[in-house]
């Protein structure tokens, strides 16, 4: 009897005590998940100071592009720069076999889309950009600049353009990233105009970013 | 002799016509578009930010040490719905708990942003879409993002233009055209006052994060949204003289002629110059 007694006092006790070890565990955990969950989620104890990186507002590059290739393709030119006539428009280059930047629009590498032109054929043969309609998304185009950098791009696609209805939005409007347009002649050629009909637009993006973030492409 | 010329011929034939034809055009990033990420909760420390597929398996950008005010360049994406998960930079442990998770559609042809805004207790994402429209000539344009966690509400100016008047946490302004070049930009929130110099280049759009820095203090975080030239040429261009082109070879041979008829130096001119022939 007095065992039992004895027995259910124990009872009560051990489970007074695990009550209480569970009431501690309990605010412990409280303590502890509060802190851990600010942790877990990165939280400081109070406001920052924001870190601006440079590449938020770049500056217009002062460089140059001098040299264009296009391994897939043979190309290996000098550039020169090319200017708009008196109506506006702008003029194809001198010669036939160097192609030309327009040196007014974006600089290859910075935001927005650099075009760069040059003669499929003259009236004698083929020229620069003989074999631009071969290129296929992915192919590799390199300029470089006067600063030395080498600015590389991915042929995105191209678009076989009538040149009576030419994309000038698609060609020279704004982008978000840094692009780059080559542009040439394409058939069919009007005999009595004495020029092609159409324009080939080659469409590429920047591949290698310069201070662009840690980008692990996983495809 | 003749039977057996004819298929030869035809077959011959159908093999040019599909060598002349060309390729299909395939159409310039159409069903790419852009996104960016932006980390802007003043009391969250530098984060590691993963963009995935949907199902996690492929991870396609990865962001080390994005700390407060970043905003990231611009990643190329296809179209489609893709996994975001932001963590406490340092973190080791692939399972860690994100700050920030959640899923993103990309839209062909659309650049957007994502930001990560409020106190790290009460951290949310917005997402909304960035400019690329044409700004005319020696202008650029600019909007805000009102991200500040202590200014209930701000006004915001640019120069002499009103850029947000009275904008709550998580707003997004319209954008508003501004005269390219440096800018004082002025930051009200009640009796407080604010004003830094920000540098816009001509044909472009940019965003301004209104956040608080470490005192409580407006400041901004700026971003460039997109870029043009600041004029557009007119037409097409005229870059082929016909050599290559079928039909015209009377033209070319004669023209071909008359220059090596003019001796070696005139042919050579003409076939370095741009010649007079090539119209429009």
């Amino acid at each position: 009897m007095g065992g039992g007694a004895a027995l259910a006092w124990g009872g009560v006790v051990e489970r007074r005590a695990a009550a209480e070890q569970v009431a501690a565990e309990h605010s412990r955990l409280a303590a502890m998940t509060a802190a851990e969950r600010r942790l877990a989620r990165g939280g400081t104890a109070g406001l920052q100071n924001p870190t601006i990186s440079g590449s938020q507002l770049p500056t217009r590059s002062t460089a140059t592009p001098i040299r264009l290739l296009i391994p897939s393709i043979g190309v290996d030119t000098g550039l020169e720069d090319l200017h708009q006539d008196s109506r506006g428009v702008l003029v194809a280059p001198h010669y036939a076999d160097t192609a030309g930047w327009w040196e007014k629009g974006v600089v290859p590498g910075d935001v927005g889309a650099a075009v760069i032109v040059g003669h499929l054929d003259t009236i004698l043969g083929p020229a620069v950009f003989e074999h631009l309609k071969q290129l296929r998304p992915g192919d590799l185009i390199e300029i470089r600049m006067s600063d030395q950098r080498t600015v590389r791009f991915s042929v995105d696609g191209s678009h076989v353009v009538k040149k009576a209805l030419f994309p000038s939005k698609e060609v020279y409007g704004a982008t978000p990233d840094a692009q780059l347009r080559l542009i040439t002649c394409s058939e069919p050629f009007d005999p009595v105009a004495h020029s092609y009909t159409d324009n080939l637009v080659v469409f590429a993006t920047l591949a290698s970013s310069r201070t662009g973030p840690d980008q692990a492409r996983g495809r | 002799m003749k039977r057996i010329a004819r298929p030869l011929l035809a077959a011959l034939a159908v093999a040019l016509v599909a060598l002349a034809l060309p390729a299909a055009p395939a159409s310039a990033a159409s069903r790419d578009g852009w996104l960016r990420l932006a980390h802007m909760s003043p009391d969250t420390s530098a984060v590691n930010i993963t963009l995935s597929s949907l199902s996690g398996d492929v991870t396609l950008f990865r962001m080390q040490n994005v700390g407060y005010g970043a905003v990231s360049e611009y990643m190329k994406l296809p179209q489609g719905t893709y996994a975001i998960a932001m963590v406490p930079a340092g973190t080791n442990d692939p399972n860690a708990t994100p700050v920030v998770s959640g899923s993103v559609q990309v839209k062909a042809g659309v650049a957007e942003t994502l930001a990560a805004i409020g106190k790290n207790a009460a951290l949310k994402t917005t997402v909304f879409t960035d400019d690329l429209a044409s700004v005319p000539g020696g202008d650029a344009r600019v909007r805000i993002v009102q991200a500040s966690v202590t200014h209930p509400t701000v006004d915001v100016t640019a120069g002499s233009t009103t850029v947000a008047t009275g904008a709550p946490f998580g707003d997004v302004s319209k954008y508003v055209t501004v005269k390219a070049g440096s800018t004082s930009i002025d930051l009200k929130a009640g009796s407080k006052d604010r004003t830094v110099t920000q540098q816009f280049s001509a044909g472009s759009s940019h965003t301004l994060f209104v956040i608080d820095d470490a005192k409580g203090d407006l400041t901004i975080s700026p971003a460039l949204d997109s870029a043009a030239a600041t004029q557009v040429p007119v037409g097409s261009l005229a870059a082929g003289g016909g050599g290559l082109a079928d039909g015209t070879s009377n033209v070319a041979l004669l023209l071909a002629a008359i220059a090596a008829a003019g001796g070696f130096g005139a042919m050579g001119m003409m076939a370095r110059r741009r010649g007079e022939v090539r119209a429009s």
